[in-house]
């Protein structure tokens, strides 16, 4: 009865919901129990898996391609043969150990989880909209992940297409629903050969109106477990504490390199050395030439830079050869190179103009508004405290100029009684303040007026 | 000269001044709308006299290459007074920048770190138009004068883009590259008339968008922004041209 209760739900609130139909792909993500983290986005309905994922997915050890040892099992995750279990899925016509997360409305034919669906397992989560189905009508709804999945609902799985999750539906608008694959269908049991594969969704219509045509709709994924050559370090420009280091990537178009990694070290490393050898590095980098900061002038860094896919596969430092070596130098600046020249200009800001100074003494009026105006009003936040930080910095300054110069005083006194006024606005007199606005604003709509008039 | 060549400059003359003055009559036969306001946007080149006192050689020089920056203004100006020509409040702000190359220190060797020099001037002037060639005598010519005063906020950016520092070896005291400079300016320029090459379309101008006239112009200026002589400041002032764009409205 229980079971019952969405579809009774569904046939009260989402009354008529004919018209066309549509599968939407929101999201894509891989789940092991307890992390959930993106899979590289490439574009819509497109997704890409690279081999470092792949072999996290799969459980199997990381091989890097400085050596010839090949990926290797490290744990019995992936070990039961997907084709095995999608056999059995079909011969019992239970469903699968695929979870529909949001079961409304479903009649999933639910069967035990396989062995390979330990929480730990790494699992594709993939959320789903889809919208315009009729109602009240019947359908099948299928999930099939592999390289080779057919358009239509297939009856059973194959070697290159695990037919993944099957159930009866009533229709039903299905915002956000999810669907968890185990990854090992769709990458397989191995990262060794690059290749296309296919999440597919199929809408079988079994109810009154099977006229309907099926549909299907597909994600795809691909798995590229090919990482893109080393680029070649044209320049590494020293600068003060920086380096800037510029390349060329031979990759072609079909290698897909979006990003690149720049790394450095004050001693020779690889990817095997990198962190005993203290190096470190950013991935990341579009910019060319790239511009590595925060190092010190007059010590040795050893750089090298590597091509990432959109897979995330990463060219691979294996040999220090491939390192380019540069140190930092002392490099006067424009200021540097004023002041060194003797230059007198102390920098600073002297916005306040240093009222003290203008007015003739720190107890007049104008000079205490301003206190109470730095005190209550800039010191209320940070920017104006950064403002009061700087103006203690820079006052002597200005009040000796001001004082060097008495015939500045009248000029300093005008230039003050703007920020004076707003003092007193802000502080003591909103009310005056709104009667100032009001006024504007009757005044400037009188000019109109009147211009209007004079141009009619 | 001879006459035959002193003829055709004269009737080059003709032709060429007949028409805008001709035009210009015809606008100005129209009633205009009321006009108080003119925006100018103009540009050129900058080169501050940075080193008037205190630099003993001139590091400008040798780090942008003698390159003049580029500036940018836009400037309000409200007109208060419009007999015998208009007077009027200006209020002016723009930005100049330039980049250049570090100098390898203890040399004058060009390294490959950006330095970048920038400064953001405010200014307040009084500016008188001297149009009445224009709205009298049908001559689309409007000279102008300019005095005022300058508020100029700058700053140094070294080779990774942070505001420079120069640490003084003897004392260890840090300056920072940034801060302000007060100073003030003259300006004169000379503003012509664009409505005159097209009467119908600058009344359209007015009656639809508000603007009365439209000119481009060519500005002397002359800038002192040095705390008023302080020895201790940047002159950011220089000896310029600017040319621009100005609507009155």
């Amino acid at each position: 009865m229980l079971r019952l209760l969405p579809i009774l739900a569904s046939l009260v609130l989402l009354p008529g919901l004919a018209g066309a139909q549509f599968i939407t792909v929101t999201q894509a993500r891989a789940f092991n129990g307890s992390t959930t983290e993106d899979v590289r986005f490439v574009t819509t309905k497109e997704y890409a898996i690279g081999k470092r994922a792949c072999e996290k997915y799969l459980g199997l050890a990381s091989a890097s391609a400085c050596s010839a040892s090949a990926s290797t099992p490290t744990a019995d995750a992936g070990s039961t043969d997907a084709g095995v279990l999608a056999d059995t899925v079909a011969a019992t016509d239970a469903g699968s150990d695929v979870a529909a997360l949001d079961a409304t409305g479903a009649d999933a034919k639910g069967g035990a989880p396989g062995k390979e669906d330990a929480a730990s397992a790494w699992k594709l989560r993939i959320t789903v909209n889809v919208t315009g189905l009729t109602n009240p009508e019947l359908y099948k709804l299928g999930v099939a992940a592999g390289p080779n999945c057919p358009t239509t609902m297939p009856d059973k799985s194959t070697d290159d297409c695990t037919l993944a999750y099957e159930a009866t539906l009533l229709g039903l608008t299905l915002n956000g629903r999810e669907y968890e694959i185990p990854m090992k269908y769709l990458l397989g049991s191995a990262c060794d050969t690059s290749k296309s594969s296919y999440v597919r969704f199929y809408f079988k219509w079994t109810g009154v109106a099977a006229a309907n045509a099926d549909k299907e709709d597909k994600v795809l994924f691909e798995l590229d477990y090919d990482a893109p050559e080393l680029p070649v370090i044209d320049s590494l420009q020293p600068g003060e504490g920086n380096l800037k280091v510029a390349y060329t990537d031979p990759n072609d178009s079909t290698e897909k390199v979006k990003t690149f990694g720049v790394y450095r070290g004050t001693a020779p490393f690889t990817f095997a050395t990198l962190e005993s050898s203290g190096a470190s590095g950013s991935t990341g980098v579009t910019a060319n030439p790239y511009q590595l900061t925060g190092l010190a002038n007059g010590t040795v860094y050893y750089v090298g830079v590597t091509a990432i896919d959109q897979a995330g596969n990463e060219s691979e430092l294996c040999d220090p050869n491939e390192l380019v070596t540069g140190t930092p130098i002392a490099v006067d600046n424009f200021w540097e190179a004023y002041k060194g020249a003797g230059g007198q200009e102390k920098g600073g800001f002297t916005w306040c103009f240093v009222a003290t100074a203008a007015f003739g003494s720190p107890m007049a009026g104008e000079v205490q508004r301003l206190r109470t105006l730095r005190d209550r009003v800039l010191r209320a936040d940070a920017g104006g405290r950064a403002l009061v930080s700087l103006y203690y910095r820079v006052g002597p300054e200005a009040a000796r100029i001001v004082t060097d110069h008495p015939w500045l005083r009248p000029l300093a006194r005008t230039l003050l009684w703007p920020v004076v006024l707003s003092a007193v606005l802000l502080l003591g007199a909103p009310l005056l303040l709104g009667t100032s606005l009001a006024g504007l604003t009757l005044a400037l709509r009188a000019v109109a007026r009147r211009r209007a008039r004079r141009t009619a | 000269m001879s006459p035959s060549r002193r003829l055709v400059r004269w009737a080059l003359l003709a032709v060429l001044t007949v028409p805008s003055l001709a035009s210009a009559q015809l606008y100005n036969q129209e009633k205009e709308s009321p006009r108080n306001h003119q925006i100018e946007i103009k540009f050129g080149p900058y080169k501050p006299s940075l080193y008037a006192k205190g630099a003993s050689n001139t590091p400008y020089d040798s780090v942008f290459g003698g390159s003049s920056m580029f500036i940018a203004k836009l400037e309000y100006d409200y007109q208060f007074f419009q007999k015998g020509g208009s007077l009027a409040v200006g209020f002016e702000m723009g930005i100049a920048s330039i980049t250049g190359d570090g100098l390898v220190a203890g040399t004058s060797t060009a390294s490959t770190d950006e330095t970048k020099f920038r400064f953001v001037p405010f200014s307040v002037s009084l500016v008188y138009h001297m149009d009445l060639f224009a709205t009298k005598w049908d001559v689309p010519l409007v000279p102008y004068v300019k005095v005022g005063f300058d508020y100029v906020v700058w700053w140094i950016t070294d080779g990774v883009g942070d505001i420079a520092h120069y640490k003084d070896p003897k004392t260890g005291e840090d300056f920072e590259g940034r801060g302000d400079t007060w100073g003030y300016h003259v300006a004169a320029g000379l503003k012509i008339l664009l409505d005159v090459l097209s009467p119908s379309m600058a009344r359209t101008f007015d009656v639809e968008v508000g603007v009365n006239n439209s000119y481009i112009f060519a500005e002397f200026l002359y800038a002192d922004i040095s705390d008023f002589g302080s020895g201790g400041s940047f002159n950011l002032g220089a000896i310029t041209g600017l040319f621009g764009l100005a609507f009155e409205f």
